[in-house]
């Protein structure tokens, strides 16, 4: 009987051995009758210890070359995760980077990602800014043996995947699933902002930043303003970019005489007075 | 079925002749299943002309001269046929070949079927699925430096090296062949004949035939999806035969 019994406690230990750490799954609401959206959750289904994990690697500056940018730099959270203090937004040593930063919401039902549609899916996304030379002007594969030299990263990323080796992979899926768990809050934000920014040019940007937004959503804010005279028009621009049209991405074919409410915001703070209670912003918004 | 004559050596002893029943059968299945299986590699063997590719290595082709710094290349959707038809697919098939990793010059395949083929097929780069699916792990993740950050999609294919006619600077050329949407898709297909029945199959890689496609005077380098890159792609499987 003791053979019988030592082979049951052997099977049980296998059995538990085998039982991986629950984790805790997190679901997005998808609010009434908006679209399905066009992240596949499947591939990369969303848990507490991963997107934990992702919040570290967004606010961490080890994602830069110098170790001094992190992706909070220029994606600051009072702002819906967007950068409205600047016309485009600094990397890396102060450099001025091409554009400026885009408001990180709905990213669940974002196609196309960066200004001009470049990027094809949110997983591959922190790949531009982290290898472009303005930005973060790192490689992936540094950035990964960085993470994995450190003891902590090692231990985050065992508790989100249940193994301590970083891969590019799990680098980047950890940062979109805190990007897609955020962008829920990022969309309050917004609807705070829309209560100043009636009254407020400089805070009508982040709006225009938000490169998917649903009709409700955009009712909110875009169709209360009217463009100040004297703005600059698209011979300002120099790079290609979208516009949104009917929910979808359009590339703006707008003529140079022309102005477009959507790339407007390239150029518009430029020339718009710094209010001074955003400051005080944060506190405002709590 | 080898194997099960020892199963009649089970004697008294209850208790413990059940487990060991247990155990041979076990043992018998595995031997049974592991009869019919087949494991066989096919291997590449990058070549310039006669001589095989050595890194940083000067050599000199017609009128030119080169060294190669990298190649790497990806290669996908590996299947065997055998008279025309498909008899093995490899599911999952992504692999990186780098000349700087000899390892990856080699590939293990395995079939629990018995696997007799004649032709090899099989993808140099990634299709336009997977170019869309977001980020891979393995052979396919990011820090493997042949994902493109700016513009998303994957390298098929990527030369680096030098050759003294090249404009550009420190004569350097560079050609990272990719693109998987319309009218520029890089990915080209491979189908070559080989000796049947073998269990290693080695490919040449002659990338004299390559090489001297290029012109480096006028173009030293591609790096990103584009028509001459298509057209380019298009020498790629003229490099690859079968011995």
């Amino acid at each position: 009987m003791t053979h019988r019994f030592s082979i049951m406690l052997l099977v049980a230990i296998v059995c538990f051995a085998m039982v991986k750490p629950k984790k805790d799954p997190v679901v997005i609401p998808v609010p009434k009758g908006w679209p399905k959206p066009t992240y596949d959750f499947k591939k990369n289904p969303l848990n507490e210890a991963t997107i934990e994990l992702g919040r570290q690697l967004f606010y961490d500056t080890v994602l830069s070359r110098n170790n001094q940018v992190s992706c909070a730099n220029c994606h600051l959270q009072q702002t819906a995760f967007t950068h409205i203090d600047h016309a485009l937004s600094h990397g890396i040593e102060d450099r001025i980077g091409n554009r400026n930063s885009p408001a990180l919401v709905n990213l669940a039902w974002g196609k196309l990602f960066m200004w001009d549609g470049a990027v094809n899916h949110l997983d591959v996304q922190a790949l531009a800014p982290i290898e472009n030379h303005l930005e973060m002007d790192e490689k992936i594969a540094h950035v990964v043996q960085k993470l994995q030299s450190s003891k902590t990263y090692r231990s985050r990323f065992y508790k989100a995947f249940g193994d301590s080796t970083v891969t590019g992979e799990r680098t980047l899926k950890s940062i979109s699933q805190f990007l897609l768990n955020r962008s829920k809050r990022a969309m309050n934000c917004l609807k705070n902002i829309a209560l100043l920014a009636t009254r407020n040019p400089y805070l009508r940007t982040v709006y225009l930043k938000t490169t998917v937004l649903f009709p409700i959503q955009r009712s909110m804010i875009l169709d209360e303003w009217a463009l100040p005279t004297g703005v600059p028009t698209h011979s300002n621009l120099k790079y290609p970019h979208f516009e949104i049209l009917n929910d979808r991405l359009h590339t703006c074919t707008m003529v140079d005489s022309e102005i477009c409410k959507w790339c407007y915001f390239i150029t518009a703070t430029e020339f718009m007075p710094r209010p001074r209670f955003l400051r005080n912003l944060r506190m405002r918004l709590r | 079925m080898h194997g099960f004559s020892n199963c009649s050596g089970v004697k008294a002893d209850r208790e413990l002749s059940v487990g060991k029943t247990v155990l041979l059968f076990f043992a018998c299945l595995i031997t049974g299943f592991t009869h019919a299986q087949t494991d066989w590699t096919v291997s590449f063997s990058p070549m310039i002309e006669q001589q095989p590719l050595e890194l940083n290595q000067t050599y000199i082709l017609k009128n030119d001269t080169f060294r190669i710094e990298t190649l790497r290349f990806y290669l996908s959707n590996v299947s065997f046929l055998n008279e025309g038809k498909t008899v093995f697919t490899e599911p999952e098939s992504f692999h990186l070949v780098d000349a700087e990793d000899s390892m990856s010059y080699r590939i293990a395949f395995h079939s629990p079927k018995n696997v007799v083929f004649d032709e090899i097929q099989f993808n140099v780069g990634i299709d336009s699925t997977t170019n869309v699916a977001g980020v891979m792990g393995g052979d396919l993740d990011p820090t493997k430096g042949m994902y493109w950050s700016w513009q998303s999609g994957y390298i098929n294919f990527k030369l680096e090296g030098w050759n003294p006619k090249s404009t550009a600077r420190k004569h350097e050329f560079q050609y990272h062949l990719g693109g998987y949407m319309a009218p520029y898709s890089a990915l080209s297909t491979v189908r070559i004949p080989c000796g049947k029945a073998k269990s290693a199959t080695v490919i040449t890689v002659q990338l004299a035939a390559f090489l001297n496609q290029l012109n480096v005077v006028e173009l030293p380098a591609i790096m990103s999806p584009s028509e001459r890159a298509a057209i380019l792609s298009q020498s790629i499987p003229s490099m690859f035969s079968a011995k």
